[in-house]
């Protein structure tokens, strides 16, 4: 199509050999060009390596080993849940049999009136504070995150840590964030910090699943960057408005 | 270029161990590539983009196994798709306010004479490149600029590794011709609807 389509134009070869390192393509255009791309990093460009190196300080600091967790703590989360269902239902049985015998004078069973499972039900509302399962109110300590965590403040959060550094004070003062706000006292380090082990301890086998584009994310993979495949678009689609693509 | 990368490969383990330097060093060398693909994808957000990913980099450095290369496409994959997460959340909100970036409007006062020439070309020689198809684009700037062989831009890309070679290879010719015009018109802008440039392909 150029009337100078002899000088531009350019073979597989010299393509290859431009795109790895330019070796032996000195006087091509394409050469200067493409290192002109690859010039060493300008000042504007690593404007914001403080924030990077806080963000690695901060992994570090909550870091442990990770284990090939996931399945790992499913397992002993299971064991964890079947010991508590056997003692809470041994717990129920044995505080309804005495408060029924208390209130009756009599011990459950032996009286036909009354089935014995009707009293046990009765007898366990009576004593909420004697099943094991039950949590402590109250807002949670950093340290206290539960592992039964709520998908939706996991999610919060992992959305809130991935907003800038600077806008993350601000963002707690949005409607959004309110939950995040409320827990930290509306303090971006707090928050920070709270997410920070929330997240963790999500990506250490709690995470919630239901999220629309991070879910994969959180996998103990070598890879553990899957968001939203779902949602890619296909790779040859345009990207977007022509505004998203101003020149740079 | 051997010694280079054998530099970069102790630092990332040192990094790996927790050493904060050997992270910094890591920055310095991955930022500008990173920030200079995604310009290609999100335009001017590359910045804030580049920092969400980043910020994913460190929080999961802990689960990465490999070697510098396959660090170097592992990082490209978490800002590719925070770059995709950020299309779809401009899509959503039509209407988000730019942020200024005064970091950047002051470290850009303190180039010198000689690095704000430099910065131009760079400046210019992106632009360029970012009117090729986005495809053409992404496999030209990750082999070229982020430093990936065929194989593992198409990991990026979720592509064959011939695919890339080729995407790469098509985008090389089109800016060959575009620079062998000597005082034709500007370069063309991408076609929005069909993703590709008007003309020969």
């Amino acid at each position: 199509m150029s009337t100078r389509s002899r000088k531009s134009s350019i073979d597989r070869r010299t393509a290859e050999r431009l795109l790895r390192d330019g070796r032996g393509t000195g006087d091509h255009p394409l050469a200067g060009l493409l290192a002109a791309a690859k010039a060493p990093g300008r000042g504007d460009e690593l404007a914001r390596e403080e924030m990077a190196v806080a963000a690695f300080r901060a992994a570090r600091r909550g870091s442990v080993p990770l284990p090939q967790r996931r399945s790992m703590i499913k397992t002993a989360l299971a064991k964890l849940l079947t010991v508590k269902a056997a003692a809470l239902a041994a717990t129920v049985v044995g505080v309804g049999g005495v408060a029924l015998a208390a209130s009756t004078g009599t011990i459950p069973g032996t009286q036909h009136s009354t089935g014995p499972a009707a009293s046990h039900s009765q007898a366990a509302k009576a004593h909420p504070s004697g099943t094991p399962a039950s949590h402590p109110a109250g807002r949670p300590s950093r340290a206290a995150v539960p592992s039964g965590m709520p998908p939706g403040l996991y999610w919060l959060c992992n959305d809130y840590i991935g907003r800038d550094a600077e806008h993350r004070g601000k963002a707690l003062g949005e409607s959004k964030f309110q939950e995040l706000a409320a827990r930290t006292g509306r303090d971006r380090d707090n928050a920070d910090k709270f997410c920070d082990k929330l997240l963790q301890q999500g990506d250490k086998g709690g995470a919630p699943t239901a999220h629309p584009t991070g879910a994969a994310e959180r996998t103990a993979n070598p890879a553990p960057d899957k968001p939203s495949q779902a949602g890619e678009p296909p790779a040859n689609r345009p990207s977007g408005p022509p505004s998203t693509h101003p020149h740079r | 270029m051997d010694a280079a990368a054998d530099a970069f490969e102790e630092a990332l383990r040192r990094a790996l161990d927790g050493d904060e330097d050997a992270f910094r060093t890591i920055y310095r060398e991955l930022q500008p590539k990173l920030v200079r693909y995604l310009g290609v994808l999100v335009g001017e957000d590359a910045d804030d983009v580049a920092s969400e990913a980043w910020l994913q980099i460190a929080r999961d450095l802990t689960t990465f196994r490999g070697d510098w290369d396959a660090f170097r496409g592992w990082t490209a994959t978490i800002a590719r798709h925070r770059a995709l997460d950020h299309l779809r959340s401009m899509r959503r909100r039509p209407s988000l306010p730019l942020p200024v970036d005064v970091l950047a409007d002051l470290a850009d006062a303190q180039d010198t004479a000689d690095q704000a020439v430099n910065a131009v070309a760079t400046r210019a020689a992106l632009a360029l490149i970012a009117t090729l198809p986005r495809d053409q684009a992404e496999a030209v700037l990750l082999r070229a600029v982020v430093g990936l062989d065929a194989k593992a831009a198409g990991k990026v890309l979720g592509k064959r590794a011939g695919a890339v070679r080729t995407a790469a290879y098509r985008g090389l010719r089109q800016l060959a011709q575009e620079m062998s015009r000597d005082g034709g018109p500007p370069p063309r802008r991408r076609n929005p609807i069909l993703g590709r440039s008007q003309g020969s392909v």
